[in-house]
């Protein structure tokens, strides 16, 4: 990979114990992320794809400390985060923001949107006085599209994807150098989607923000991504620059990931074999022993049952943890 | 479905043109209508709409544009105080907004079943799933407890729930999201539907479960040569499992026509936007999309003229005070006075 990342996660792990059922036996543990090691360098973009349950979304808030790691480290600029104490990751806090998926929940229905875009600032002391703070807002509301008239005025006025930009606005004003975007279209009409889509690219250039873009649409992920990590089961089971996972899926979730991704093109519809996995994620409180995806891999043998496979590097930049790839 | 489908004629596959035949689902000028505090919300305005037997016609639009509307106009199942104030949907030499409550009883569910986005708000969580699938049958075939029973054991294998026995009983809680989408389909299917109205079934759920049940709704549609309605935002969804699409825009019909027709020329800079707003493997990652500005329209005070106007690049004076009307192109329609002659391909 490129020279120094500016993140790097190195085996991250995040379990979650279950409230115990049982007096005599152990609670059960959620092995949510497992071990997961991903680099992502200054100004680009990595894409993290997998079907819900799968620990993305943990792997992005485990990344910002907003839930603490089990184990592993998250190297950001060269200090490790997860060493920090809460009062020494304040001062971290700025360089690192979250987009969220749902633009109606994460925003407080009773502050008007530029108190909210304002709140940041004033908490990072980055404006000193309430006019400094304003004027900044409405910088930052222009430069999110958003008519800087409008900023008295309460989230339930505005639009899905108006009140997704007034996210955005507000993740950016701080000045971070890393944004993970949770899902940040999923839940906005296509047209809408990708107006934010082109914003967010924009600004990817102007400011030469760092992005983690956690996704299930594989194809939004392949335009907006420079790398793809593919999750099953809170393991990374294949990364590779973007197009060469499209082109050349190796592991067979992946493979089947991409068979069902509904293309707009009726002739790539019908010719795409699309390949239909068995049953349904297990449960990873239990993850099946050997390779995780076994129980309802196509091509599995014997000895996926039993040794789990490790990533291996099959082309330069193209991991793969799979025995059969 | 074997037995279930066994008194259906045989109806070849559609090669989505409109075939020579009395539509099974014929919507003429359409009004719903919706009474607010800011004023009368048009949710579906003067929409016609045509369905032959045995095809899969995809409904697409941005949210709001009045396409669960229609299918809730069709099922007469309008919330709030909601109206289909004027025009006529005919189903089987019936107008249904004319039928009384009791005969819609008997065809909801019966000729005409429809599935919901959210298998979880549509279904009752107080009762078994296998009561759910019976009571169905008991009601629109009339048949006993017990032959209900085993039909709907016979449905649950057929639509995929593993060891339907051990399930039968249990309730809509204890199932994942693909698998309270499939008893939906079973209850659905269950009392051999002439007409299916599939409201975004798969939006809620993953890629890969998306897939498979897209897939088995397809399969079990061409068993028993039903006819079905598809309302999705999603173009991919239309390429895959559609014959036909009719493109709505605040609460009118813009664009129809036959899948490839539509998908590979669309004449509507709607149509155009939609399709280009969706990334494609053709594009370039970092290119820019092609995205339609601006919101839709306020329903309660629709612009004059085209109603697109304000968002469409290639608006002039015509287009903002006279309103287009469909007119055919090769194999579809569209409503635009900008269309460009057809590209050959």
């Amino acid at each position: 990979m490129d020279d120094q990342p500016l993140l790097s996660v190195q085996d991250l792990v995040k379990h979650f114990r279950m409230p115990r059922r049982n007096l005599l036996r152990p609670p059960d543990v959620v092995r949510a992320v497992d071990g997961v090691s991903f680099d992502i360098s200054r100004g680009k973009t990595l894409g993290l794809v997998g079907e819900s349950g799968c620990g993305k979304t943990t792997t992005g808030r485990t990344i910002l400390q907003l839930m603490r790691a089990t184990s592993g480290s998250v190297q950001f600029g060269g200090t490790d985060l997860c060493q920090l104490s809460d009062k020494e990751l304040r001062n971290f806090r700025n360089g690192m923001q979250i987009i969220f998926q749902d633009p109606y929940a994460s925003l407080d229905p009773r502050m008007t949107i530029g108190k909210a875009i304002a709140e940041p600032l004033m908490i990072h002391e980055i404006s000193k006085t309430r006019d400094e703070a304003r004027e900044r807002v409405q910088e930052l509301m222009e430069r999110v599209g958003l008519n800087p008239y409008f900023i008295n005025r309460y989230p339930h006025e505005f639009s899905g994807g108006q009140r997704q930009r007034i996210g955005i606005a507000r993740a950016l004003a701080v000045d971070p150098d890393f944004v993970v975007l949770d899902e940040p279209v999923s839940s906005l009409d296509v047209s809408i989607q990708a107006q934010i889509l082109n914003l967010l690219q924009d600004l990817q250039d102007e400011m030469e923000l760092t992005y983690l873009f956690i996704a299930h649409d594989l194809r939004v992920v392949r335009h907006i991504s420079d790398r793809i990590a593919v999750m099953y089961l809170g393991l990374i089971v294949e990364q590779a620059p973007g197009l060469e996972i499209y082109d050349e899926p190796l592991h067979p979730y992946t493979q089947a990931l991409l068979s069902a991704v509904p293309w707009t093109d009726p002739r790539l519809a019908r010719k795409h074999q699309r390949i239909i996995l068995e049953g349904e994620v297990s449960s990873a409180v239990n993850p099946p022993s050997g390779c995780r995806f076994h129980p309802r891999c196509p091509i599995a043998e014997e000895r996926c049952q039993h040794e789990s496979p490790a990533l291996r590097e099959i082309q330069p930049g193209h991991w793969v943890a799979c025995h059969l790839a | 479905m074997g037995t279930y489908g066994s008194s259906q004629p045989e109806i070849p596959l559609t090669d989505g043109t409109e075939p020579d035949q009395i539509p099974l689902l014929q919507i003429r000028e359409l009004h719903t209508q919706f009474e607010t505090k800011q004023g009368t919300v048009r949710a579906v305005d003067g929409l016609s709409l045509d369905l032959y037997e045995g095809e899969v016609l995809g409904l697409v639009g941005e949210s709001g544009c009045g396409k669960t509307m229609t299918a809730l106009s069709i099922m007469r199942l309008l919330p709030g105080n909601g109206q289909a104030v004027a025009g006529e949907i005919n189903f089987e030499g019936k107008n249904l907004l004319q039928c009384s409550a009791e005969e819609m009883k008997q065809i909801r569910g019966g000729r005409i079943a429809m599935i919901f986005q959210e298998p979880m708000t549509a279904l009752t969580p107080t009762m078994t799933i296998g009561r759910q699938i019976s009571e169905a049958m008991e009601i629109h075939l009339r048949l006993s407890r017990q032959e209900a029973r085993e039909r709907a054991l016979e449905l649950l294998e057929h639509v995929g729930i593993p060891s339907p026995r051990e399930r039968f009983d249990n309730y809509i809680h204890q199932f994942s999201g693909g698998m309270r989408q499939r008893v939906m389909i079973a209850i659905a299917f269950s009392c051999q539907p002439r007409l299916l109205l599939a409201d975004e079934p798969t939006t809620a759920l993953d890629v890969t479960v998306q897939a498979q049940i897209l897939d088995l709704i397809k399969e079990l549609a061409q068993e028993s040569g039903m006819t079905a309605l598809f309302i999705t935002h999603d173009m991919g969804i239309v390429a895959g499992s559609c014959d036909r699409v009719a493109v709505m825009y605040a609460g009118r019909m813009v664009e129809n026509g036959p899948v490839d027709d539509v998908l590979l020329n669309p004449r509507h800079p709607y149509t155009q936007g939609l399709l280009g707003s969706v990334p494609s493997l053709e594009s370039e990652p970092g290119d820019r999309l092609y995205s339609i500005s601006g919101l839709p329209p306020d329903l309660v005070s629709l612009p004059p003229g085209c109603k697109f106007w304000p968002r469409c690049p290639l608006a002039d004076d015509r287009c903002r005070e006279e309103e287009p009307v469909l007119e055919q192109y090769g194999e579809s329609r569209a409503a635009c006075w900008k269309v460009m002659p057809l590209r050959e391909s």
